[in-house]
Order: structure tokens, then C-alpha cells, then sequence
């Protein structure tokens, strides 16, 4: 699977969810984020991309805070989580940048039901909205 | 505003009478006939159902929530997630008729990517997902916090097991 070793393993990737994603957890009375977050996306030619993120090192070298990535997306949440958590899980994290942000990246790797849950399990709030 | 039929599986061991509930044209005890509720969905959906569903602690609100979903635009997930279809909803509420008790919590409602839903529950000392997604049989996931074990499978052949777990969801 493609992983660039020359993203540190301590790097903070960071992860828009939309709204839609946020759930009620009664066992620790708190918002968390579903585990149907954690997923590959579709390119529109059909053909299965990474999970979306952004590398906030990249930001910070821009002097830019993590929450700048959620302009024109105000509605959604904020995640991080290290590339080293989602090494774990046999994940592989590659840069990706795009026009509208440079510090874009990609999770890589096979995400079924099972690989989703456990990515879930350990991130950090940046923006609860 | 238009009525959709669901065939929901009959469920024995309940009747109208004891749901509190009345459906014009049937007699108590007859759970053969159907009630019609409406969601809240944007679309306003009418939901035609068993008449013991209806008046069940999770399905109106899970009807609710997985509708609204349905009005969910292609590329929700601001790339190019497919729409979910009225077709996937409906098949989810049928196969969670067919596992969940009258009193059961209702979950939350999630898309999921490959343009199907996920039901979930966060309390209880458990964590359980049901996953519906379109070609592929129902998938459950439960995690026992207070025994620290996991298991998954498809859904049809551990629905007995998720079962014995069910009772607890309401347990604070």
C-alpha cells in the first residue's frame, strides 16, 4: 500500500466530517464521530480514492490554523489524528495536493467495516460544531 | 406527500391494544393491518407499516432519520458519495423490524459512503453498528465495554446474538 515514509509518524492529520456523521455517545456523554467517517472516497470517474485529509504540519508551516480548512465547509467538524494511529491499522498516508489546498493528503488502504471501527477509536476534537 | 408501502414481517406477541394505539378499520389484536404515520422528513413522507411498528419505541424516529437522508444531495461528502436511494432505506427498516423489539432504543442515523446506512447505538455499556449497504447483506458490529469483547458478522446469521445484548441499551 502507498505510504510516504518521509511523513512523520507523529504528523497530525486532520479530517473534516460532515454533521451527518456526529453521533450521541450516552456511554461517555459526549459527541463522537461514526466510524462511517473513516472511509475512502469516490473519484467521480468511479475509481476509489483515500480518505480525505490535511496535514496540519503543512499548515502550521503556512501560518495557517487547522480550522482555516473548514472554509466554506462552517457546518462540519474538525478531527486529528496521528499518522502512526492509522499506520496501525495498515493504513499509508501520501500526500495529495490539490488547487484549493495544498496541505491535502490521503489515507490509503482497504477500510472495511471492521478497519473503519478501529480508526475510530482514537482521535482528537479540533471543532465540535 | 405520498404513502409507501412497507411489508414488514407480522409481529406476533403484541396487539394495538396493547400499544396504546388505534388504526381505524381494524379490530384489537388484528396486526395484519397496516397503519400510515407521516415522517418529518422534508419530503413528508407517509410510511405505511404494520400498526404494532408504528407505535414501537424506534421505528418512527428511525424512519425519520433515515428518510431525511434520502433528500441528501450526490457528493454529500463533498466529493462523490451516490445518493442513498428510497429503495435502500426502506430494505433497512424492513431488516431491522425483523431483529428489533417493540421497546428497543432507536439509534442514530448515519450515511455511509457506498450510498447506504448505518443504525448505531453508544449507550449501555455497549457500542453496536448495523451497517445496510446496497448488494451486500447487513452488517453488525457489537463491542461489550463492561466485558471488554467484540465480535462482528452479517446480520442474519447473529441476530439472536445481538439480541441478548438489545435489552441493555436502555440500562443507563
Amino acid at each position: 500500500m502507498p505510504d510516504d515514509p518521509s511523513i512523520p509518524d507523529d504528523a497530525r492529520l486532520l479530517r473534516r466530517v460532515i454533521p451527518e456523521w456526529i453521533v450521541a455517545d450516552e456511554n461517555t456523554n459526549s459527541k463522537r464521530v461514526s466510524s462511517a467517517a473513516f472511509c475512502n472516497s469516490t473519484a467521480e470517474d468511479g475509481t476509489e480514492e483515500g480518505m480525505s485529509v490535511f496535514l496540519e504540519y503543512i499548515l502550521i508551516d503556512d501560518a495557517r490554523p487547522a480550522t482555516s480548512v473548514l472554509v466554506g465547509y462552517e457546518s462540519n467538524g474538525l478531527i486529528a489524528q496521528t499518522a502512526r494511529w492509522v499506520r496501525t491499522w495498515q493504513q499509508g498516508v501520501v500526500r495529495d495536493p490539490i488547487p484549493e489546498e495544498i496541505a491535502h493528503a490521503q489515507v490509503m488502504g482497504p477500510k472495511n467495516s471492521n478497519t473503519r471501527r478501529k480508526l475510530a477509536k482514537i482521535y482528537e476534537w479540533i471543532f465540535i460544531p | 406527500m405520498s404513502a409507501r408501502a412497507i411489508a414488514f414481517p407480522p409481529r406476533r406477541g403484541l396487539s394495538d391494544r396493547d400499544c396504546g394505539y388505534f388504526v381505524l378499520g381494524t379490530r384489537a389484536g388484528d396486526l395484519s393491518r397496516t397503519a400510515i404515520a407521516a415522517t418529518a422528513s422534508p419530503r413528508s413522507e407517509l410510511i405505511e407499516a404494520d400498526a404494532a411498528l408504528t407505535c414501537s419505541v424506534w421505528f418512527l424516529a428511525t424512519a425519520n432519520a433515515m428518510f431525511s437522508l434520502v433528500s441528501l444531495p450526490a457528493g454529500w461528502d463533498s466529493r462523490s458519495a451516490p445518493r442513498i436511494e428510497r429503495s435502500m432505506v426502506e430494505r433497512a427498516l424492513r431488516r431491522l423490524a425483523g431483529v428489533l423489539e417493540s421497546g428497543t432504543t432507536a439509534p442514530a442515523v448515519v450515511p455511509t459512503i457506498s450510498g447506504g446506512v448505518q443504525a448505531e447505538w453508544h449507550m449501555g455499556g455497549l457500542n453496536i453498528e448495523i451497517e445496510f449497504c446496497p448488494g451486500r447483506e447487513a452488517y453488525v458490529s457489537l463491542e461489550d465495554l463492561r466485558e471488554g469483547t467484540e465480535w462482528e458478522g452479517e446480520l442474519y446469521p447473529n441476530v439472536n446474538r445481538l439480541r441478548a445484548y438489545l435489552g441493555r441499551l436502555g440500562e443507563v
